[in-house]
């Protein structure tokens, strides 16, 4: 009875701190200032960034497609863990399903920045064409946010009844939590259905995850153009994707635990676990990289090798060998050792994972751009290059900003860990209800 | 108290005023720009006879059209006569360019025509003549031993022979004349005629061939056309897709394929998520 209590007691949501406050406010301040830049560009039109007739997919679809990436992390730890019967993985399921809600959100604001008349949006719906990959992704994009939205919503029936009871001297914060509980009881009936749902949900949200990812790549791949021309890209994304998902998961959860003081519930063996689940899909995605590289290499088209020129020796070397190395090179020798997937170890390579996923799609979007098949000719000198610019870097902030207010906002009104699930897993629920009786 | 003006100062105002004025004129002069002209006098035989005009000035950009200015046509019978009548006008498009299509009444067997542009704000008046003689040309295509021949005699007004013109013998494409048989032109015999065999293997939508034969900026004549219809072409065989259901198509020529798969899927997913949506309801209202 104690134990259930001090469970609760531990995994109720908390009221920001002083610190947490501080955060918000400086994500806020992010988001107004991100805000009045985008103001600015839809005033004033794209024509203020430095995108131009050759890189219009510049700083924002880089973005986009980071935040597409994170978001499939919903799938590998709520969906792929749990049918795989993966009990460890239970204190994190709820991390990481935040975390894909709040990336699938964020992706869809992001793909409506890059838009110069983001008013004529219904155009697309009007006059979409479904032989377009881009309209493939509109649709998989709402598809998924949908099935995640329920991923998230689902396991925590039965927590906001638990909250509900928990903040009995909050009436209205019990009311809330009651609502959202849809008069959860914990009936053999609702039980039924609730298990029953989120299975459903786990299996659907792999194939749909997959396509999101998928019809991602295609976006690229399905565009002639040296760096993108590849068969490969689909898989190559997807194992990316898990990557920084993954990277993403183990920051989130070290920052998570030190804030709320989950030490006894999200453990070195926690972090032990996703770092060996992260070096493998650290491994994975260093094959794909090498036959992104390689095959092309090999092959030397004279635009394909200028490409790879660009990358390896040219402008942008020094961040494709800080990415390549930094960011999977370097954390797949650290996690190979035991000290390396210790919590602080495991967090600065979450970071380094993460930092190196967001530049590598950049790497993916920007120097492909740079290398049309037609040679510049009679343009301005300044489409020659292209970095973002500090209006677009604002925006870019503002949109990662959001994607941590979003997080930040669940976790402060959502238990972090199920508990729900931890309380069954431990035993602890059977014998509260038998009290209880 | 009056003041008591000397001639030599009126003289001089007067002079000032005038000079001022000469300057206003002088620079409103100035903004008037010369254009350059070039008029091809066309006949088409069996249909009408035209005036082709280009219009063009040498601006800031190099030579630029003249667009939208208005031209006045003139007709007299000689050169000499002085009585030219006004036939009509036209106005050049957006490229500085016109198709005057003259009146059948003041096509006869000789004529001076005359193209103005008058009073024009941005332009110099300007004129430009044509002097023509009428020109006829009669064609036919036969066909012997299996092999097609266009035949075409250039002949005056009167009907005589028009001996030694260089005629173009040609099958009409859509952005242009492809030229037939093996020489350039043709020159035209004692009788004012040329023979030309035409190649079998020409191709037509629907065998249908529009063979030319044309007299072509002569200075005495101008241009003279007669085109022949004939059906003996090699059908052209549409490869275009334009009609078809393809990966290129607009919305409305989506390839049924792609509407029968995705939408399944879909339709499958949201299905389920319905159904899912569904046992929330019956989470929150259980059955007794």
């Amino acid at each position: 009875m104690k134990s259930y209590e001090k469970l609760v007691q531990d995994l109720a949501p908390k009221e920001f701190g002083k610190k947490g406050m501080i955060w918000v406010g400086f994500l806020v301040t992010i988001i107004v200032a991100a805000l009045f830049a985008y103001y600015q560009q839809i005033d004033k039109g794209l024509s203020i960034t430095n995108l131009n007739d050759y890189v219009l997919w510049g700083v924002y679809i880089s973005n986009f497609v980071f935040f597409v990436a994170i978001s499939l992390v919903g799938s590998l730890v709520t969906a792929i863990l749990r049918l795989s019967g993966a009990k460890w993985s239970t204190p994190i399921t709820r991390i990481s399903e935040v975390i894909a809600v709040a990336a699938i959100i964020m992706a869809g604001l992001t793909i409506i920045v890059d838009m110069g008349r983001p008013e004529r949006i219904y155009n697309i719906f009007l006059h979409g064409r479904l032989q377009s990959p881009i309209i493939w992704d509109v649709l998989v994009i709402s598809t998924y946010l949908f099935i995640s939205l329920m991923l998230l919503f689902f396991p925590l029936l039965p927590d906001f009844a638990i909250m509900k009871k928990h903040y009995e001297n909050n009436p209205k914060l019990s009311k809330i939590y009651g609502a959202l509980s849809l008069n959860w009881t914990g009936s053999k009936y609702q039980e039924g259905i609730y298990n029953k749902s989120i299975s459903i949900l786990s299996i659907m949200i792999i194939p749909v995850a997959f396509g999101i990812h998928t019809v991602t790549a295609w976006l690229f791949a399905t565009t002639y153009r040296p760096g993108w021309d590849s068969s490969n890209f689909g898989p190559y994304f997807i194992a990316g994707a898990f990557v920084a998902g993954a990277g993403a998961v183990v920051v989130i959860m070290y920052v998570l635990r030190r804030i709320y003081r989950l030490e006894h519930y999200i453990t070195d063996f926690h972090f032990d676990k996703m770092g060996k689940l992260l070096v493998l899909l650290c491994l994975v995605y260093l094959y794909f990289n090498v036959n992104e590289y390689l095959v092309p290499a090999y092959k030397t088209t004279e635009e394909e090798s200028d490409h790879l020129y660009e990358l390896f020796a040219g402008d942008y070397a020094f961040l494709f060998w800080t990415v390549i190395i930094g960011g999977l090179i370097v954390p797949i020798i650290a996690l190979l050792f035991k000290k390396g997937r210790k919590p602080l170890p495991l967090f600065i390579i979450g970071i380094l994972v993460v930092l190196g996923a967001w530049w590598k799609r950049y790497l993916i979007v920007t120097p492909t751009l740079m290398h049309p098949f037609l040679p510049f000719q009679g343009v301005p000198k300044s489409w020659h290059s292209y970095f973002p610019s500090a209006l677009e870097w604002t925006i870019t902030f503002g949109t990662l900003a959001s994607a941590l207010l979003i997080m930040t906002l669940l976790f402060r009104y959502l238990p972090i860990i199920p508990i729900h699930e931890t309380a069954e897993e431990k035993g602890l629920l059977k014998h509260h209800k038998h009290e209880e009786l | 108290m009056i003041k008591s003006v000397t001639l030599n100062q009126r003289i001089s105002s007067l002079m000032g005023t005038l000079l001022f004025f000469c300057l206003i004129s002088t620079s409103f002069a100035q903004d008037k720009k010369n254009m350059n002209l070039a008029v091809q006098y066309v006949k088409m035989m069996k249909e009408n006879s035209l005036l082709k005009v280009a219009a063009q000035f040498k601006g800031d950009n190099g030579f630029e059209p003249c667009k939208y200015i208005y031209f006045n046509v003139y007709k007299t019978d000689t050169i000499d006569d002085a009585k030219s009548v006004k036939i009509g006008k036209f106005l050049t498009n957006s490229v500085g360019k016109a198709t005057y299509i003259l009146p059948k009444q003041h096509v006869g067997a000789s004529g001076v025509y005359t193209i103005k542009v008058e009073n024009n704000k941005f332009f110099e008046d300007k004129e430009e003549q044509v002097i023509i003689k009428d020109a006829n040309i009669e064609a036919s295509i036969v066909k012997e031993d299996s092999i097609y021949t266009i035949n075409a005699r250039l002949t005056d007004a009167s009907g005589q022979p028009i001996v030694g013109e260089s005629l173009i013998v040609g099958l009409k494409r859509l952005f242009g004349t492809m030229p037939l048989g093996e020489e350039e032109s043709y020159e035209t015999d004692d009788d004012g005629a040329i023979s030309v065999p035409i190649d079998a293997e020409l191709t037509g939508v629907d065998r249908k061939l529009t063979l030319q034969v044309a007299l072509n900026e002569s200075d005495v004549y101008g241009t003279v056309i007669n085109e022949q219809q004939a059906k003996f072409g090699k059908p052209i065989v549409d490869t275009s897709s334009f009609n078809q259901s393809t990966m290129w198509s607009p919305p409305t020529k989506t390839p049924l394929y792609l509407w029968i798969i995705p939408n399944t899927i879909l339709v499958s997913i949201w299905s389920i998520l319905v159904f899912l949506l569904f046992n929330l309801f019956k989470i929150y209202k259980p059955k007794n």
